[in-house]
């Protein structure tokens, strides 16, 4: 999840980074503002989504666009809190620590699903077992399976039992995504979620319709006391960007995203919406070598290529500044995340073209070669960076063919090196180890690049079982400071997810940057 | 002729198994699969949970056995499970139906509606202003592809009519009349090529036959322009005007995957697009043999009203 807003750095010298509206507990609008409207009950939202889900069973896939429902209908036993820079309790009311790998939560009381029941101890086992269960074929079964065992001495007691001090725990455990809480009895009864399930959260599944509609209604059990205010929400699937943006103008949907920041600019200047300016990045991009075979074997090559780019050029041009410079992992990390102003401090990150020239000259590699790099269309500015990097390791005689593909075509090669150089954009993870480790670790059964480096092996499995916040931050530097000397990978920058905006009708509502619409359960409708 | 009818409803079974198997093949040749999708970017392409699922998919069966699988349970009226949802495709294909056949269906009467009295008005004053100014329309209708009238209808509205109700949400179920307003943009939009096409083939017609001695003898037994020009003018040119209106149809149902897109509509071509992008071989070939069928009836439907048109052609075969 999108850790850390409040230690978040201002990007840029503007403090542009501002959301608009604050949340029910009644801060303003902006310092002009009178008190905050009264919440009102009713109405249904209708939200312009852009992708269709693929199945709405939240332990089954990784999309993006299946979180995007299940975060409404699904709660854990964490949640982030409003600054997203702790956990605080959600299904779980408190918890103990008594050694590094026990963990023992204490459910709320009175919790219903949605048809109902009440959530057990045991529905909590059942989820974490349905997790790592083969038949289930989640893609988080490799982050779960450091759960050695579940108790479940009364039915509001979970106790978790680790097979090593895991620091990223709770924080999978305060994101849907990851850790949904599912009702064993409901999964015996239909098999899987696909279709829909009963869960805990502010709404629940009225009408699914695949691929055109999907209707939420308000869940009257659910146990934060008054919420949520909405009747329901109206999900409308419009794929193109432009025509999202109209029927926000028009009315037909109060809320929605873009993903083009030039279409963002647009919408801000319309009377009657909100378009608040990201808080902070997170989607790092990230550009993957083929370490298995020459020349990227060869480090030399590596670190020339990083010194041939000029990461600050790439951030004005293609995102007209509205990007961050990024180490390894993406602003929003803070204080894991090296801080924007301090990226071009590591090495072989600030351009240097005749150093870059000369390892290459050491690598004997003065003549150049030539390569390929892939890259998809399907998000704006990929192909275009790709373009500028094609123009910067030019001039140091790498030539390289960009392969244009689609983005199914791309992920698979990304994720196993298939082209020597490839390049996608992260989406964010919740904890610094998510996205890091199973790119970087030589352990890790991903591991596209191939990295192999015993001394970033440690760091990252100390970090990943170190309590202590300081002490993270400063392995992860470390991990940063590693990768950006060795090249593993090249990072050159980080923008935001999406651009959310709104009607003013909707009020209460706070876009984070992790693009969870999950503070719709505390939003209304004027 | 029923002898005909049937002859040609026998043959469309080679055309869809031909069809089927041209699919099956090309979806096949895209590289990648659904498992990365699914899968997501914490399971590596080759690791055990990624086999697991393409072995459970039969995605890792020879080509030949995954299609004879298909084609089994086609012959038994099973169309098989989605890949994505593990939802059975024939009752996705069925929901996603009515809304493409509306859309043709008003698509089609639009082009009908704007293009057959275009075409009779631009026969009738061949070579003067009207003519050359629907001429001109058609020309620039034709060119204009509809993605580009789409979004500028769409953006255009927004901006400077808010209270026309664009890009609400269709459910033909609940509220068809509502449903119907919506699709009349869209409709409006994908109609456009049609008509400019229906124009042309009508004007073209209407030409040769005005040029029939029977027209003057009409008109000199005392009958009204206008009960000459549409009893025995228009109804001697249809034929080629109902070939146009039959390849119009045709056209629009595939089409219709750009003016979805852009309007949002839930129709088969939008399953379609996303079964595609996402390797869906069930859904694809289901879909693709429900549209060709389609194509196949309307080509069929065309070519049986010729005989109601023409009695000539009765006679004649």
């Amino acid at each position: 999840m999108r850790a850390n807003i409040t230690r978040r750095r201002f990007l840029g010298s503007t403090g542009a980074g501002l959301v608009a509206i604050g949340h029910g507990a009644g801060s303003a609008l902006g310092a002009d503002n009178t008190e905050s409207p009264a919440p009102k009950r009713g109405g249904v939202l209708t939200i312009g989504q852009d992708e269709n889900p693929i199945g709405l069973d939240p332990h089954k896939t990784a999309a993006f666009s299946t979180g995007n429902i299940a975060e409404h209908i699904y709660t854990c036993l964490l949640r982030w809190d409003a600054t997203a820079s702790h956990v605080e309790p959600d299904l779980a009311a408190g918890w103990e620590n008594p050694d590094p790998q026990t963990f023992v939560f204490h459910l709320r009381d009175g919790v219903k699903f949605h048809n109902g029941d009440a959530l057990t101890s045991d529905d909590v086992k059942f989820t974490f077992q349905r997790l790592v269960d083969p038949a289930t074929r989640s893609p988080w079964v490799s982050i779960f399976s450091v759960i050695g065992a579940i108790e479940t001495p009364d039915p509001k007691t979970v106790v978790f039992r680790l097979a090593n001090p895991f620091s990223p725990f709770f924080n999978y455990l305060a994101t849907i995504k990851y850790t949904a809480i599912v009702s064993r009895e409901d999964v015996k009864r239909r098999g899987d979620l696909v279709k829909g399930g009963v869960g805990t959260g502010p709404f629940m599944l009225e009408d699914f319709q695949p691929n055109s509609l999907l209707r939420l209604k308000r869940n009257p059990d659910y146990y934060e006391p008054g919420l949520p205010y909405l009747d329901g929400l109206d999900f409308r699937i419009i794929p193109d960007e432009g025509s999202r943006m109209a029927a926000l103008r028009a009315g037909s949907v109060q809320l929605t995203w873009l993903s083009r920041p030039d279409s963002a600019a647009q919408m801000r200047d319309v009377k009657d919406i909100v378009a608040p300016e990201p808080e902070s990045y997170s989607r790092l991009l990230l550009l993957e070598f083929d370490q298995r075979r020459p020349p990227f074997n060869d480090v030399r090559v590596r670190r020339a290529f990083s010194l041939a780019l000029n990461r600050e050029l790439i951030v004005k041009v293609i995102w007209r500044g509205r990007a961050g410079l990024a180490a390894s992992l993406p602003p929003i990390q803070a204080p894991f995340a090296m801080p924007s102003a301090d990226v071009l401090g590591l090495p072989y990150a600030k351009e240097d073209v005749a150093a870059a020239k000369a390892l290459m000259a050491e690598a004997g590699l003065a003549a150049g070669f030539e390569t390929t790099f892939a890259v998809s269309p399907s998000n704006y500015g990929d192909v275009q960076i790709a373009q500028i990097i094609q123009q910067m390791v030019g001039r140091i005689g790498i030539k390289i063919n960009i392969l244009q593909k689609e983005w199914s075509n791309l992920v698979a090669d990304f994720q196993s090196t298939e082209s020597p150089i490839s390049m996608a954009g992260l989406v964010w993870g919740p904890d610094p180890d998510t996205n890091i480790s199973i790119r970087l670790d030589s352990h890790s059964t991903v591991n596209p690049g191939k990295t192999a480096d015993p001394a970033l092996d440690d760091l990252l499995a100390k970090a990943r079982q170190s309590y202590d916040a300081a002490e993270r931050t400063r392995l992860y530097r470390a991990v940063q400071q590693r990768v950006a000397d060795m090249a593993y990978v090249i990072t050159p920058c980080a923008s935001a997810l999406r651009w959310e905006m709104w009607s003013t009708r909707l009020q209460g509502y706070r876009a984070v940057p992790s693009a969870q619409r999950v503070y719709l359960r505390q939003a209304w409708l004027q | 002729m029923l002898r005909h009818a049937a002859g040609r409803i026998v043959l469309t079974v080679p055309v869809l198994i031909g069809v089927s198997l041209m699919s099956f093949a090309i979806i096949h040749l895209i590289p990648g699969d659904i498992v990365s999708v699914l899968a997501g970017p914490m399971v590596a392409p080759d690791s055990e949970t990624a086999q697991n699922i393409r072995h459970a998919l039969h995605l890792d069966q020879p080509l030949a056995v995954q299609y004879g699988l298909w084609l089994t349970g086609v012959l038994h009226g099973d169309f098989g499970n989605s890949l994505v949802m593990g939802l059975p495709v024939g009752p996705q294909i069925a929901s996603h139906l009515p809304v493409t056949l509306v859309l043709t269906a008003l698509s089609l009467i639009l082009a009908i509606v704007i293009g057959l009295p275009a075409g009779v008005v631009a026969a009738t004053t061949r070579g003067r202003w009207p003519d050359l100014a629907i001429r001109g329309i058609a020309l620039l209708g034709l060119s204009t592809p509809p993605f580009f009238v789409g979004v500028a209808a769409v953006l255009l509205l927004s901006l400077y009519l808010p209270s026309f109700n664009i890009l609400g949400a269709v459910d033909l179920h609940h509220d068809p009349l509502g449903g119907l307003q919506t699709l009349l943009l869209p409709a409006f939009v994908l109609s456009l090529a049609s008509a400019t096409t229906i124009m042309r083939y009508t004007r073209a017609a209407m030409l040769e036959v005005l040029a029939e001695p029977y027209m003057a003898t009409a008109r000199a037994k005392g009958a009204s322009r206008l009960r000459v020009l549409i009893l025995h003018g228009l109804r001697n040119a249809l034929l080629p005007v109902v070939t146009a209106v039959g390849v119009a149809a045709a056209h629009l149902i595939a089409g219709a995957v750009v003016v979805e897109q852009v309007f949002g509509l839930p129709g088969v071509g939008q399953l379609m697009l996303n079964a595609i992008y996402h390797r869906d071989y069930p859904q694809v070939q289901a879909t693709v043999l429900v549209v060709t069928t389609l194509v196949v009836l309307i080509n069929i439907v065309v070519d049986l009203s010729y005989y109601l048109l023409d009695p000539r052609i009765q006679q004649h075969g």
